[in-house]
C-alpha cells in the first residue's frame, strides 16, 4: 500500500433490503485528507452506505476498501482506521462525559492513566469540560453529538464517518459543530460525512456526491453542483406598482437580463447568478429613486437541487454541467 | 493495543489482524464494569433480585408450605431450590432488556464499531449479572434459613447450588438436580430420613447408595428440625437424633452443635414430604437408617 491508496474507495457497492435497493450500485472514492459530502434526502441510502463501509451492515454486492483495506475481508482491521458518529449520539446514557470517553478508551486499550487524560483534554477540546462530571441524561443534544464526536477521536483515527453530525440541532450549535469538523480535517483527517442540507455540505466538503433512490446522481465540487443547479433569485415587491415598469428596467440594465414581473403582488424576479449580484441591483434601484417594501434572495432548496439533477425539475435543469455519472450507473446496472 | 498519539493513526502499520484473548478478557471486564455502573445508578434495577426472592420466599413457604408440604419447614427444601431458579431466570429478562436498550439507544453501534473482540459486548453484562445473581440466590436461600430450611448439602452444597444456578443460565435443570444432590447427602449421623419407594420428590429414589456405617462427611448435611410445633425428627426410638437449634446451628461444622435429646417415638420426619412421613410413621416400620454410632 502506498500513500496514495484512496481513504474511502467503493465500487458497485450493493445493499438490498428484500425488493428495496438501499444502495443500488455506488461507486465512492474518497482522497486521503479530504472532505468528502454525501447529500441526499431522507431514505436515500446515505446512511446505509456509510455503515456498510463501517462493517456495521454487510456488504450484499460490490466491493469497498478502507485505505486500501478490504472491507469485508478485514473488518477488524477497517475498524482500527475509523471513527463513526452516527445520526443519534451514541455514548451510553447511564454513564457520566468522563466515564463514557474512559469506556470506550479502556475498550480499545488505552492504559488506564492515559484514558484519564485523553478524556480530559477531549472534554477540554470540545468545551465539555464543565459538564464531565454530569450523567449524558442532562446533556442537550449539540452537546451530546460533541461527546459522541469526542469519542470516536480517542484513538485518532485517520477516517471519520459523520452521519448528518448537525440533524436537529440549532443554527449556533450547528456552526460550532461545523468550527470542530473544521479543525479535525485541519489535522489531516479524513472525513466522510452524510448531510440533508446542501449549505452543510457547501461549508465543509472538499467534493459532493449527490444520493438518490441509492443511486449516485451527481458527483462535484460544491461549485461544479451550484452552477448545476441553476442560480438564485432575488425576490423585490415595490410599494409603489407605477414603479415596476422602471425597476424592471434598471434590473435588466444590471443584470443584462430581464426580470420576471408579477404586477398583482408588485413584485420583481430577478435571476442572480450569485447572491452578492443582489447588492448591485438594489443600489441601482435606491439610485432611481424607487421604493422597496421588501426584499429576499433565494437560493435553490435541497428539493429543487434534486429535482435538477434527478431531471425531473420543471424548471431549467442544466444536467449538462455535472459529471455525467448518471449514465454510467445506468450502464453499470 | 493503542496508545494514544497526538498524529493520526497510520493507517498502514501496527495494525492487528485479530482480537487476543488477553484483549479479549479485559475488554469483557471493561463491559462488565460498564454494566455495574449502570446497576449503581438504577437502583431499582435490583428489585428483580432483592425483593422478590425475599417476598416470594416468605410469602410462599409460609402461606403455601403447610398445606403443600404439612409444614413451612417441610416445604422448604422444595422451594427453596425452585425459586432460586425462577429468580436466576427472572434476572436473565432484565439482562435481555438491558442489552435490546442498548442496541435501540445506539450506543451498541459504537461497539461494534470499535476494533474490538465481538463477544465483549455480550459478555460483559453477563459477568456484572453475576454479581445480581449472587446477590438474588443468597436472599433466597437467606430467606429459607431464616425460616428453617437446612440445605442437605451444607455450606459447599449451597455455594455449589449458587455457582451452578448463576453459571448455567438455563437453570432449571441443574438447580433440580443440584437439589436432589443436596438432598442425597448423608445426614448426620447417618439418619435416612426419606423412604425407598416415593417418587423421586417424596422419597429417595437410591436406597442402596448409603451404607449402613457410613460416616457422614465434616461438612455432611445437617438437616435442622424445628423444635416444638408439629415438626419432630423422623427417627426410630434406637436413634439419638441430634437437634440444631436454628440459632446456634453451624453449616461448616455440624458436629459440633449436635445436641442430645430424647427420642422421639411417634413423630413423624421433618423433612418434606409430611403427608407421606406420617403415614409412613403411621405404618409402624423402621426407618433405614445409616449411621447407628450416635
Amino acid at each position: 500500500m502506498n500513500e496514495t491508496t484512496p481513504a474511502v474507495l467503493a465500487e458497485d457497492l450493493l445493499k438490498t433490503f428484500g425488493d428495496h435497493h438501499a444502495v443500488d450500485g455506488v461507486d465512492l472514492e474518497v482522497g486521503r485528507g479530504e472532505v468528502f459530502g454525501v447529500l441526499g434526502p431522507n431514505g436515500a441510502g446515505k446512511t446505509t452506505m456509510l455503515k456498510m463501509l463501517a462493517t456495521l451492515l454487510p456488504i450484499d454486492g460490490g466491493y469497498a476498501e478502507i485505505f486500501g483495506h478490504d472491507v469485508r475481508r478485514h473488518p477488524h482491521v477497517v475498524r482500527q482506521l475509523l471513527g463513526v458518529t452516527g445520526q443519534y449520539a451514541s455514548v451510553d446514557e447511564n454513564l457520566t462525559a468522563t466515564e463514557n470517553l474512559m469506556l470506550f478508551a479502556r475498550l480499545q486499550g488505552v492504559e488506564k492513566a492515559t484514558a484519564r487524560s485523553t478524556a480530559a483534554s477531549l472534554l477540554e477540546q470540545f468545551d465539555l469540560s464543565e459538564a464531565a462530571a454530569k450523567p449524558i441524561k442532562a446533556f442537550s443534544g449539540g452537546m451530546r453529538r460533541r461527546l459522541d464526536l469526542a469519542a470516536s477521536l480517542i484513538t485518532r483515527p485517520p477516517l471519520i464517518f459523520l452521519d448528518e453530525p448537525t440533524t436537529g440541532l440549532d443554527p449556533r450549535t450547528r456552526g460550532q459543530m461545523w468550527g470542530t469538523i473544521r479543525g479535525l480535517v485541519a489535522n489531516g483527517c479524513t472525513v466522510l460525512l452524510t448531510t440533508q442540507y446542501l449549505d452543510e455540505a457547501d461549508q465543509l466538503a472538499d467534493r459532493i456526491a449527490v444520493i438518490d433512490h441509492g443511486r449516485k446522481v451527481a458527483e462535484g465540487t460544491p461549485d461544479e453542483l451550484k452552477s448545476s443547479i441553476g442560480v438564485s433569485t432575488l425576490q423585490l415587491s415595490l410599494v409603489d406598482h407605477d414603479q415596476l415598469p422602471a425597476a424592471a428596467a434598471v434590473s435588466e440594465r444590471i443584470r443584462g437580463e430581464a426580470p420576471v414581473v408579477t404586477p398583482e403582488s408588485r413584485r420583481l424576479t430577478v435571476p442572480l447568478e450569485r447572491s452578492d449580484q443582489a447588492v448591485d441591483v438594489l443600489v441601482a434601484l435606491r439610485e432611481a429613486g424607487i421604493v422597496i417594501d421588501s426584499v429576499s434572495v433565494q437560493k435553490p432548496s435541497l428539493d429543487e437541487v434534486f429535482l435538477a439533477l434527478t431531471g425531473h425539475d420543471t424548471g431549467e435543469p442544466e444536467p449538462d454541467q455535472t459529471e455525467p455519472t448518471a449514465p454510467e450507473l445506468e450502464a453499470v446496472r | 493495543m493503542t496508545a494514544l498519539t497526538t498524529t493520526l493513526r497510520d493507517p498502514s502499520e501496527g495494525l492487528s489482524t485479530h482480537v487476543g484473548l488477553r484483549s479479549t478478557l479485559s475488554q469483557t471486564m471493561t463491559m462488565a464494569w460498564r454494566a455495574t455502573m449502570k446497576m449503581r445508578r438504577n437502583f431499582e434495577q435490583l428489585f428483580d433480585v432483592t425483593i422478590q426472592p425475599l417476598l416470594f420466599t416468605a410469602m410462599f413457604a409460609g402461606i403455601f408450605g403447610g398445606a403443600i408440604s404439612g409444614s413451612v419447614a417441610g416445604y422448604l427444601p422444595v422451594i427453596i431450590p425452585g425459586l432460586v431458579g425462577q429468580t436466576v431466570l427472572t434476572a436473565c429478562v432484565a439482562t435481555g432488556v438491558q442489552l435490546r436498550e442498548d442496541m435501540d439507544k445506539g450506543v451498541f453501534e459504537r461497539f461494534k464499531v470499535l476494533p474490538i473482540a465481538r463477544i465483549a459486548p455480550l459478555a460483559g453484562p453477563m459477568v456484572a449479572d453475576m454479581l445480581r445473581y449472587a446477590i438474588a440466590s443468597t436472599l433466597t436461600f437467606g430467606t429459607g434459613i431464616v425460616l428453617g430450611y437446612r440445605p442437605g448439602g451444607g455450606v459447599p452444597g449451597v455455594l455449589a447450588a449458587i455457582v451452578l444456578a448463576d453459571g448455567d443460565v438455563p437453570a432449571h435443570v441443574p438447580v433440580q438436580r443440584v437439589r436432589a444432590d443436596l438432598d442425597d447427602a448423608p445426614l448426620p449421623g447417618g439418619v435416612r430420613e426419606r423412604q425407598p419407594g416415593l417418587p423421586h420428590h417424596l422419597g429417595d429414589p437410591r436406597p442402596g447408595q448409603r451404607r449402613p456405617g457410613d460416616r457422614p462427611g465434616r461438612l455432611g448435611a445437617v438437616r435442622l428440625r424445628r423444635r416444638g410445633g408439629d415438626l419432630r425428627p423422623a427417627v426410630g426410638p434406637e436413634l439419638q437424633p441430634e437437634d440444631v437449634s436454628p440459632a446456634s446451628a453451624s453449616l461448616t461444622s455440624p458436629r459440633s452443635s449436635r445436641l442430645r435429646r430424647p427420642s422421639y417415638a411417634s413423630t413423624h420426619e421433618a423433612s418434606r414430604p409430611g403427608a407421606a412421613a406420617s403415614a409412613y410413621a403411621a405404618s409402624g416400620s423402621q426407618p433405614i437408617t445409616g449411621n447407628q454410632r450416635l
